[in-house]
């Protein structure tokens, strides 16, 4: 994904909006960026984590050569996370969720991400060991 | 079966096929697209292999698409085409259902339902994807909405069938029907909810769209035998008070 999804993504559940980043991986991609509008986003500039106002200025020609291949998404309303992996986001609803993958997830990267998504985070996380969530 | 395993037994059948499966893009996107006031971004609903994304894309410098599907390997396959067609930094992949859009209201100029509300069981839930389309469009935005027909050949059997059970149990609707294929030596059944024109109007407008075309639709190049597909475009307009 590139920053600008979180001009539209929010969460499935409580319609949240924006989602937190915590970015886990990235990959610079040259692309033709000349002809792009600036600024890009309409509401929320998720590279600078603001809002998006008139008359100031933003990077987004730097910033749509940034694909984010890992990351996660978090609803600071709700507390759902959501993973991001190969550059794809997956918001399944709680029931298609595999907690095996989604702990073997936050595991490997747990040193960085906060504790609110690690240890508190829905609808799985680290504070349960596995088979025992619900 | 419930609703739910019947719904994740059609999406297990695409992750099945995603690695085979081929469409073309429908030219009907590209006239329902000139509808839209300006092409900003886009939502394209069961998006499948990305074929109908990577047309708006290439057509629309400017355009950016969000593509949703309930298959992984769907997502997957349209990663691959967006990628080979360099669109990869105007294009947003994510995983989820569409019956509860991961997007914020008002954020889309377009959204594209095709062939994707034939697959939910449950009346309730078709009614409740179309008003997810119409809460994530702005206002003039429009939506494309397509559905397998009632009146084809190859399901002729199973409505003459769900006609009699219905005799017995009122509740039985009958478009509701399952495409058996087999792929690499499995089984995998899809569920259809058949549709005739006329109720496929009706739940998008009963979702809030005023209609303003609806018809049959036949792809460009194809026998008029396969005119499977219906179509209904709806326009989202606030009503001024």
């Amino acid at each position: 994904m590139r920053y600008w999804g979180l001009d539209v993504l929010a969460c499935i559940y409580c319609k949240q909006f924006p989602l937190r980043i915590h970015v886990l991986n990235t990959v610079v991609e040259e692309v033709r960026v000349e002809d792009v509008p600036i600024p890009y986003c309409k509401a929320y500039c998720g590279y600078l984590s603001t809002q998006v106002v008139e008359g100031r200025e933003y990077p987004c020609r730097e910033c749509l050569k940034i694909e984010v291949s890992e990351a996660v998404l978090y609803c600071t309303n709700c507390k759902h996370w959501y993973p991001v992996k190969n550059g794809i986001v997956i918001m399944m609803p709680d029931n298609r969720r595999k907690p095996e993958a989604d702990l073997e997830f936050l595991k490997k990267y747990s040193d960085k991400l906060p504790n609110e998504i690690t240890y508190e985070g829905l609808p799985h996380n680290l504070s349960r060991s596995p088979g025992k969530s619900g | 079966m419930d609703s739910e395993e019947i719904l994740w037994s059609t999406v297990e059948a695409y992750e099945a096929m995603a690695s085979s499966y081929r469409r073309r893009a429908w030219d009907i996107v590209k006239r329902v697209a000139k509808l839209c006031r300006e092409m900003g971004t886009f939502l394209d609903a069961g998006c499948g292999p990305g074929h109908n994304a990577v047309l708006l894309l290439s057509e629309y410098p400017k355009a950016r698409g969000v593509l949703v599907d309930l298959s992984k390997a769907m997502v997957k396959r349209a990663q691959s085409s967006i990628e080979l067609a360099g669109l990869k930094h105007r294009a947003l992949l994510v995983v989820s259902d569409v019956r509860s859009l991961p997007l914020r209201s008002e954020s889309m100029e377009l959204c594209l339902y095709i062939a994707v509300i034939h697959h939910l069981p449950e009346r309730a839930w078709r009614i409740n994807a179309l008003r997810e389309a119409w809460r994530v469009l702005k206002d003039s935005g429009v939506a494309l909405i397509t559905s397998w027909s009632i009146a084809q050949r190859s399901f002729v059997k199973c409505v003459a069938m769900n006609f009699f059970k219905k005799l017995v149990k009122p509740s039985i609707s009958l478009g509701d029907c399952i495409k058996v294929s087999i792929v690499r030596g499995t089984t995998y059944r899809r569920y259809y909810h058949l549709y005739t024109l006329g109720e496929l109007k009706r739940d998008v407008q009963g979702s809030g769209f005023i209609v303003v075309q609806a018809g049959k639709y036949i792809a460009l190049g194809r026998a008029v035998a396969l005119q499977k597909n219906l179509f209904v475009v709806g326009l989202k307009k606030f009503i001024k008070g």
